[in-house]
């Protein structure tokens, strides 16, 4: 696959997933506000996003296999970088946490975001140097 | 690694993206080459190599690796 099939496909999985994520994630979140209690059909409806979340790492597997060695050497480092942060916080939080029972506790949730948007931010500066 | 793939791609007359479509790498990675931001591959920089008609060596200078 050419360079610019392959972006112009990683694009718009990742932008499709992307407002997926957000929607369903507000949706979800109205319908157990509003909606429905806390049944299996409202776990069943929780669950929604993580597909979202599911593609949205699929598109970046697929593209990581699809793109030349440069690209691919780039990603491997922006995803490095996520995945050190998303570390360097649980640990660093969960420990604080486990030694201070007053601190307010830090949702799981947040360790999508937090890797995401550290594999975007550092992927775009990588990218803008090779632009 | 040092190179001189800009020098080389300028005697052609080939803008980055041409370069790119012929290596089957895009215009952002030929950049990030020819700037030295990443060195090749052994597979890549034969590639390069063949198209220009010359040796690796002939295009990559690794002097100032230990």
């Amino acid at each position: 696959m050419k360079p610019k099939q392959a972006n112009k496909r990683y694009l718009s999985t990742m932008l499709g997933a992307s407002g997926g994520y957000l929607g369903s994630v507000f949706g979800v979140s109205f319908a157990h506000d509003h909606l429905i209690d806390g049944s299996a059909a409202g776990i069943l409806l929780s669950l929604v996003p993580g597909i979202f979340i599911c593609l949205m790492l699929f598109s970046v597997w697929r593209y990581l296999k699809e793109v030349d060695e440069v690209v691919r050497h780039q990603l491997t480092q922006a995803l490095l970088a996520g995945l050190f942060s998303l570390l360097a916080l649980s640990g660093g939080w969960g420990l604080v946490e486990l030694f201070n029972d007053s601190l307010p506790r830090l949702p799981v949730f947040f360790a999508f975001p937090v890797f995401f948007a550290t594999f975007g931010l550092v992927s775009a500066i990588r990218y803008k140097r090779c632009v | 690694m040092e190179n001189n793939l800009k020098a080389l791609r300028a005697d052609k007359g080939w803008s980055q993206a041409a370069l790119g479509d012929q290596l089957d790498i895009s215009r952002q990675s030929v950049n990030a080459i020819e700037t030295g931001r990443y060195d090749p591959s052994l597979p890549l920089a034969f590639k390069i190599a063949r198209l220009f008609e010359l040796t690796i060596e002939d295009i990559f200078n690794d002097d100032d690796v230990a």
